[in-house]
């Protein structure tokens, strides 16, 4: 496995360690009810048990928009290239990856252009369409 | 209509690209079946009994007259000559090959159609009125907020993977022709006391094996604040949602297991969150961007015409029928809304031919400003007609097999596919709406037991919403033999109720019968022809019916 990381804005493969600092955040916990211990913690790690059990795409949100987590947010476990840019939105910075096959999760990350909504990253179509001030 | 600027095109375009990509993937093995199921899910692209189907959006039921002619081609080149108009306003297609599909959705790209979201755990193509923008009493056109949705839930990042679909519809009027009540999420545009535009929202409602009628969370919600409001309730249910079993997994479980005040505190709860991100962070559409989505849904160019008495002295039978079945009123004097009915006795309820879909984009372009509609009901509209070439329009379309003169009445019928196409189905549910036509065939009969919405769905997910069914009729297996279950009662409109269950399921061969001791009930107990079959049996209940149903059966 690699680590398909955004550092300075691009994506980046390094090696996948589990440092200190990690925290693993179960996919059925409830980030709506209460945040999660984030003291001293550099890397939240999500989880896709199954590729539909689409609650994290929402912890990642959370995290950065409601909890202020500004660390590394990875996503581990059976989520797929074509999910990815849909996790990076909401937030997810690495993705845990098959060796090899990076090109693949690269161009699906890649795939689309534009957004119609605001999420975590990438301007809304609305904002372009009126000059960038909402 | 909306017109795609280069950021839709780039989009959708960025969607083909994709998907070609993917069926190569597939094509050359590098993803099994079970890998590229839920990518061509996202696609509109189920696997059915006999072949693939591709389910391509009608984005509320609005199409050009040269969108049409796209489907066409597509019907001629792709398919078997036909398309099939399904009861969320979209069209099916049911014989594509897997290796044509992504040429398919570049054809509908560049017409600006796409079939994104038309099935899969997402928030599907959203639903509308098919009289939007030509019947009176609505507080705007419906449609600028449903295409704010559309691009709203187009690839929303956070909800492309819910426990379960997600459907929304929205009306601007009393009358609910939209079936809001039976919706995941029913939007009803109204004004406030003080006279300012927002919405109702009702959440929770849905057919399929547990139905529900939805809950109003809110009464009146700014106009301004609708896409935070949807994506807090999307976010309560995307956390909430049950995912352990399939059959549990809709927002209508949810609402009744949290109890709808418990569940309207938490979504108003996640809303005040929401808020709080202030103006830079916030999700709600800008007014600018508002003004330019209504932009594209101002009234058409229409002429100051006085009505006429064109319904006086039709010297045709048929014509006279006609007109009384599917012409409705229109808002402005002198035009008409015409429904075109896709249910000619024999043929599969909602198919279309590729011919016939030429032939109607040609008349929209003639006499409707070139605009068309698919509706729930699986027909389709010309909503801006001229009253004075109605008797041209009636001509033309007979000519072409479009001239049934039979909307809301029993031949009228709304079927899912049942066991011709679809893998899930216990039983056939084309050949019993057919017999039942062939039934009532006589146009004379048929009008005068007048209006009376016979749905009938082939097993228990109710895709042809026999719930809401004044006759409602259900497929079902009872040790490997067909049987079907009758309801009565139910009704999609502004009094939405969930059909009740009179008694034993019937065999094959009685379901026709029955219907017609129904129909010959309420003939007998009606208080005269003004009396719709859904108003007696408000009135009266269900035993007489229940009784006729079962005592010599
Ligand atoms: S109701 Fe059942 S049989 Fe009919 S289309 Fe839906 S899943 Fe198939």
């Amino acid at each position: 496995m690699k680590l398909l990381e955004l550092k300075d804005r691009e994506w980046t493969l390094s090696d996948l360690d589990d440092g200190p600092g990690l925290l693993r955040v179960d996919n059925g916990q409830d980030l709506l009810e209460s945040p999660p211990d984030l003291t001293g913690i550099s890397v939240v790690r999500l989880d896709w048990p199954q590729f539909k059990l689409g609650q994290a795409f929402t912890q990642a949100r959370l995290l950065r928009q409601r909890y202020g987590f500004e660390g590394q947010i990875r996503a581990g476990g059976a989520i797929f290239r074509d999910q990815a840019w849909h996790a990076a939105r909401c937030g997810v910075t690495a993705f845990e990856i098959e060796d090899g096959a990076e090109d693949g999760w690269l161009e699906s990350l890649h795939a689309y252009p534009y957004h119609y909504q605001r999420a975590v990253t990438g301007e809304a179509a609305w904002a372009l369409r009126h000059g960038g001030s909402a | 209509m909306y017109q795609y600027d280069d950021i839709d095109k780039a989009i959708v375009q960025a969607r083909v690209d994709e998907f070609r990509g993917q069926v190569a993937r597939r094509l050359t093995g590098e993803l099994t079946e079970d890998q590229f199921k839920p990518l061509r899910l996202q696609n509109g692209l189920y696997l059915q009994l006999h072949a693939y189907m591709l389910r391509v959006a009608i984005p509320y039921g609005t199409l050009s007259a040269d969108q049409l002619r796209v489907l066409a081609s597509i019907a001629r080149d792709y398919d078997k000559g036909y398309g099939h108009v399904s009861t969320r306003q979209n069209m099916q297609f049911n014989w594509p090959a897997l290796v044509n599909v992504p040429d398919i959705l570049q054809r509908l790209c560049d017409a600006e159609m796409h079939a994104i979201q038309t099935s899969g755990n997402c928030i599907r193509n959203v639903t509308s009125d098919p009289f939007a923008g030509a019947a009176a009493g609505e507080v705007e056109d419906p449609r600028i907020w449903c295409e704010v949705i559309r691009q709203w839930s187009t690839f929303h990042p956070e909800f492309a993977f819910l426990p379960r679909k997600f459907k929304i519809a929205v009306t601007a009027s009393d009358e609910d022709r939209a079936a809001i009540q039976v919706h995941d999420i029913g939007i009803q545009l109204r004004t406030n006391d003080a006279g300012e535009p927002g919405f109702r929202i009702l959440v929770g409602g849905g057919l399929g094996r547990t139905p529900y009628i939805g809950h109003v969370v809110r009464d009146f919600l700014p106009r301004d604040q609708l896409l935070s409001y949807l994506e807090a309730i999307l976010r309560v249910y995307n956390v909430h949602g049950r995912r352990d079993n399939l059959f549990k997994a809709r927002i209508k479980i949810l609402v009744n297991e949290m109890g709808e005040e418990a569940f309207t505190h938490a979504v108003e709860q996640e809303w005040e969150e929401i808020r709080k991100l202030g103006p830079s962070g916030s999700v709600d559409l800008p007014e600018a961007e508002r003004a330019r989505i209504a932009g594209f849904f101002r009234e058409p160019d229409f002429a100051a015409l006085d009505d006429t008495d064109f319904r006086a002295d039709p010297d045709d039978a048929g014509y006279a029928r006609w007109l009384s079945r599917n012409v409705s009123a229109h808002k402005r004097p002198g035009y008409a809304i015409v429904t075109v009915s896709l249910k000619p006795e024999g043929e599969a309820p909602g198919d279309i031919t590729a011919d016939q879909m030429d032939a109607l984009a040609d008349l929209a372009d003639r006499y409707s400003f070139s605009d068309v509609r698919t509706t729930h009901e699986q027909n389709m509209v010309l909503p801006h007609v001229r009253q004075a070439d109605l008797p041209a329009l009636y001509a033309a379309l007979s000519e072409t097999g479009l001239g049934s003169a039979n909307a809301g009445l029993v031949s009228d019928i709304i079927a899912c596919p049942g066991l011709d196409y679809c893998n899930l189905a216990n039983t056939r549910s084309i050949p019993v709406a057919n017999r039942i036509q062939k039934r009532f065939s006589d146009p004379v009969r048929q009008a005068e037991v007048g209006e009376l919405k016979i749905k009938i769905s082939g097993c228990i997910n109710a895709c042809g919403h026999h719930h809401v069914g004044h006759i409602g009729i259900l497929g079902v297996d009872k040790k490997g033999e067909e049987f079907y279950q009758v309801t009565l009662g139910g009704r999609a409109d502004a009094e939405a109720a969930i059909g009740e269950i009179v008694g034993r399921g019937l065999a094959t061969d009685q379901v026709v019968d029955a219907v017609e001791k129904l129909v010959d009930t309420y003939l007998s107990l009606r208080t005269g022809p003004e009396e719709r079959f859904i108003d007696a049996y408000k009135r009266l209940g269900a035993e007489p019916f229940k009784e006729a149903l079962y005592e010599t059966a």
